[in-house]
């Protein structure tokens, strides 16, 4: 059984008349509590680490549509079935504003998993921080961790006496772990990855492999017509919405994470809508198989991000859930991974003028934060399993776990308490 | 769009500039800040056009008293600037210190929370603007005080509340510590300093180009609204004057200090068993907070206090060290004081790109300690004996920036009150830090493993706070004029 975090992504037509009843039903969703409230309980959903509920307002071509967006373990068909067992008629409530529900007296399970299945959105890029975790994994190894600093806490209490040495004091923690039948399950090795799985992963990697060997020798052209394409590009119009900004700022910080979901125009013509595709297949096979660690290009507070395609690829839509401030998470990409950034959304309207699809861009700070807000949605609600964990903690209680279940050097004892 | 014509832009005009920014006027060493607001806007335009004439600007060097000006939104409204010149000041500044967002993220909640302020609370009395008077010396500044107040009450203005500061400490701050040691110098401005501390002038001052080659946003107002020509051209908008050209964004939080309780929570970690105190101990976990020892020299270059030769030196104190040696923090705890307001090299895995960035995270200090010292000579026997006396003391925290969000707030919300700074887990700022209910954590990184302390309480809380805007002098003529003009 694979360990992999997926992503899932449904978008339902809304009935127009049925629009602000939504709205208000997403904030009873928000006002009851998040994890706990009567319509769609997000805490009773064991398989979720990160979920939310938005809504795109009509525009031009599409009428407004509800958004859902899950992180979850195992498979598609258990994940849906724990939504509709846990929130039951709640769903209800919620699904028949939108148009096509099933009216009552034909609603069922299959038919609830039919119509959720009916609106699912392919990803373009998955990002997540720590993969290979379950949400009970993530759970448990934080309350290891507690566990463990406890122990130490009282262990060494005085701060000018000596501390027992490193070997010992590991056997010392180890041996509190192991007798303690709450945390024994520490000791095991976590669920290995099968050979199913590990064929799966590779042969994946092996085709995008392939197909970018193949890509390869258009290259040097495609950076001459990206060049092209960005000296014929608009400037990009400078308009501030402070009250967009502030009523987005007004709902961020409650806790030590934060999520943005960010609509952007895919600038015409097949160019650059092929573009965008090629970037975020880079930046999806990459995410995989090189940024598995808990950094993507540096950057080191995303839980999990992805992107996606709507309106027949006119749009591209972005959302994340990362640690630390609005300011911090953008901060941190114009400083380390401006580039990243830029290959993205220069192929989206309005962004600050670009060179060779990776240069300026996002480095113009005023620019592009001023983008990013215009172009962010207020998400209606938003879910995480785990508040207080930043993706550092998280990597780092599953090294303290590890740590404890094989015999380790004298050395890697030394790093393994330099992680508490 | 920002001109990438680099020849014709001018040299930092510090003839425009209110001298307290890039100076910071440390010789004169008493001062009063003096928060007023405007009853009676009539005559509040001649009051201004008087007093700018007496502000000194950066090229002034006063050597016996001075007085600088600044404002808040409502005292700009108050002035007569039209809703849509105000409108163009940064968001932050308009928004105002005590949201609800921003008492979530800078911890100014339960005892420091708005509503209970002494001075500029959302349901307290309008802050319109603030004197800051500076003398070499007491009498010198109760003589500045009267005259300055004498003008302020004819034209029709109101001291609404007097803030005082002490110069009793020398260079300590209430704990005990030697503050000031780590400063920040602005390019072609004031004081010279290291590279790594020096910032481009547009990261406090508005009308230059900041650490990413940009000008921050200003507020302008149309050429026909200025046809005396008070305000200089904007340099983007060929219709339109500079009226935050050579101003910066101040912010003013008074930081009340309970010192008793810092080193009682100090003493009773660190004592014996038994309850005997251990003063080494004491001193060094306080260093560990800190990030320096009392006499300012960093644990970064100095682990242990004493030099070679068994006495502490002057030239140990000083503020040329990076954290690139030290990843883990067992000589400078990744949680303490400095390492988080400045993290100096060890932002990001390069140290260069480190040093970049944290440069565009930096604000200009202009702070003032204020009430008598529990002891002194600092000493915490003595502190410790004196007990809780009631008395408040604390730091009146000032800071000049250009950029509130990234620099002044940044600090504040990702660094300061950030428990997950760095991959800490729930260490907050131990000595500025909000900890939970039941008190914060504090990692001592140490072989083989961390030592932690348990139970922080708060030892500061904010006892008031308001942003204000320190304009250019051409800026308060303009002010001036627009406030002589409005119809009354």
């Amino acid at each position: 059984m694979t360990n992999e975090q997926s992503a899932l992504t449904l978008l339902i037509p809304v009935r127009a008349e049925a629009l602000e009843t939504l709205r208000a039903r997403l904030s009873q969703v928000v006002d009851e509590g998040i994890g706990v409230n009567t319509l769609f309980p997000f805490q009773r959903m064991t398989t979720i680490h990160f979920g939310r509920w938005f809504i795109l307002e009509e525009m031009d071509d599409s009428p407004p549509r509800l958004g859902l967006a899950t992180n979850y373990d195992g498979s598609l068909e258990g994940h849906i079935g724990d939504m509709i067992e846990r929130a039951d008629s709640g769903l209800d409530v919620l699904l028949e504003c939108c148009c096509g529900y099933p009216d009552a007296a034909r609603r069922n399970e299959e038919t609830r998993r039919e119509f959720l299945i009916r609106h699912e959105i392919p990803t373009q890029a998955f990002y997540v921080g720590a993969r290979w975790r379950t949400v009970r994994q993530v759970r448990r190894e934080a309350e290891l961790r507690a566990h463990i600093q406890e122990f130490l806490d009282h262990r060494i209490s005085d701060l000018a006496e000596p501390s027992p040495s490193a070997r010992d004091l590991y056997r010392e923690i180890r041996e509190h772990v192991k007798t303690d039948p709450e945390f024994s399950w520490a000791l095991e090795p976590v669920t290995k990855r099968s050979t199913r799985d590990w064929t799966e992963y590779i042969g994946t990697f092996l085709v995008h492999a392939l197909r970018g060997l193949l890509l390869v020798p258009i290259v040097p052209f495609w950076f001459v017509f990206v060049r092209y394409h960005e000296m014929r590009d608009p400037l990009p119009i400078q308009r501030g919405d402070s009250d967009h900004v502030r009523a987005l700022v007004r709902r961020e910080d409650r806790i030590g994470q934060n999520q943005l979901t960010m609509v952007s125009q895919v600038k015409p013509g097949w160019f650059r809508m092929t573009t965008l595709r090629l970037v975020l297949w880079a930046i999806h096979v990459a995410a995989r198989y090189v940024f598995n660690r808990g950094r993507l290009a540096g950057v080191p507070t995303i839980h999990f991000a992805r992107f996606f395609f709507i309106d027949g690829r006119r749009r591209v839509v972005f959302l994340s859930n990362f640690d630390g401030s609005w300011e911090q998470y953008l901060g941190d990409f114009i400083d380390i991974a401006a580039f990243g950034l830029t290959a993205v959304w220069t192929n989206t309207t309005d962004f600050p003028p670009t060179r060779f699809l990776f240069s300026g861009g996002a480095r113009d700070e005023q620019g592009f934060k001023s983008l990013i807000r215009r172009s962010q949605l207020h998400t209606r609600a938003w879910y995480s399993a785990y508040p207080e964990l930043s993706v550092e903690n998280v990597n780092r209680n599953s090294r303290v776990r590890s740590g404890l279940g094989k015999p380790l050097s004298e050395r890697a004892t030394k790093a393994w308490l330099e992680e508490l | 769009m920002n001109s990438r014509d680099k020849r014709n832009e001018p040299m930092v005009d510090g003839g425009d500039i209110q001298g307290v920014i890039p100076w910071g006027h440390g010789s004169l060493v008493e001062s009063r800040f003096v928060l007023f607001g405007i009853d009676d806007p009539e005559n509040s335009g001649s009051w201004l056009a008087e007093l700018v004439e007496r502000v000194p600007s950066a090229t002034d060097r006063p050597t016996e008293s001075c007085v600088h000006v600044s404002f808040t939104r409502a005292g700009l409204e108050k002035l007569g600037l039209p809703d849509d010149v105000v409108g163009r000041f940064s968001r932050e500044f308009l928004e105002g210190v005590a949201t609800p967002h921003r008492q979530r993220c800078f911890g100014d909640v339960g005892e420091s929370a708005p509503e209970k302020w002494g001075w500029g609370s959302p349901g307290g009395e309008t802050i319109h603007g603030m004197l800051a008077l500076y003398a070499s010396d007491s009498n010198t500044l109760g003589r500045a005080y009267e005259e300055e107040m004498v003008r302020l009450e004819d034209s029709g203005l109101r001291s609404l509340h007097t803030l005082d500061t002490s110069s009793e400490n020398g260079n300590r701050e209430h704990f005990g510590f030697r503050d000031g040691v780590a400063r920040v110098f602005i390019e072609g401005i004031g004081h010279r300093g290291s590279a790594h501390d020096t910032v481009k002038p547009g990261e406090v001052l508005l009308g230059y180009r900041n650490e990413f080659d940009q000008f921050p946003p200003s507020p302008t107002v149309a050429s026909a609204h200025d046809p005396r020509n008070f305000l200089p051209a904007d340099s983007r908008y060929p219709d339109r004057r500079d009226l935050g050209k050579n101003g910066s964004y101040l912010v003013f939080r008074q930081l009340e200090q309970d010192v008793y309780a810092f080193w009682k929570f100090l003493d009773e970690q660190t004592g014996e068993p038994d309850g005997n105190p251990r003063p080494e101990t004491r001193t060094w976990l306080a260093a560990k907070m800190v990030g320096r020892w009392p006499d300012g020299a960093p644990l970064a270059t100095n682990p242990s206090r004493v030099g070679p030769s068994g006495r502490c030196i002057e030239s140990d104190v000083h503020n040329a060290f990076g954290y690139g040696d030290d990843p883990l923090g067992t000589k400078t705890p990744i949680a303490s004081h400095i390492r988080r307001t400045n993290p100096r090299d060890t932002i990001v895995e390069n140290a260069q790109q480190s040093r970049r960035i944290s440069r565009t995270h930096r604000i200009v200090r202009r702070g003032r300690v204020y009430g008598p010292p529990l002891s002194s000579t600092f000493d915490v026997d003595e502190i410790l004996g004196r007990g809780p006396d009631g008395v408040s003391r604390g730091l009146h925290f000032l800071c000049f920036n250009a950029a509130l969000g990234r620099q002044f707030e940044f600090i504040q919300q990702t660094w300061i009150h950030n428990p997950k700074f760095g991959g800490l887990y729930s260490d907050s700022d131990p000595i500025m830090g909000i900890p939970p209910a039941e008190g914060g954590a504090f990692t001592v990184p140490a072989n083989p493993v961390r030592r932690r302390v348990t139970g922080l309480p708060r030892f500061v809380q904010v006892r008031g706070a308001g942003y204000f805007f320190m304009p250019g002098k051409r800026a308060l003529r303009y002010l001036a004029f627009v406030a002589a003009k409005r119809p009354s």
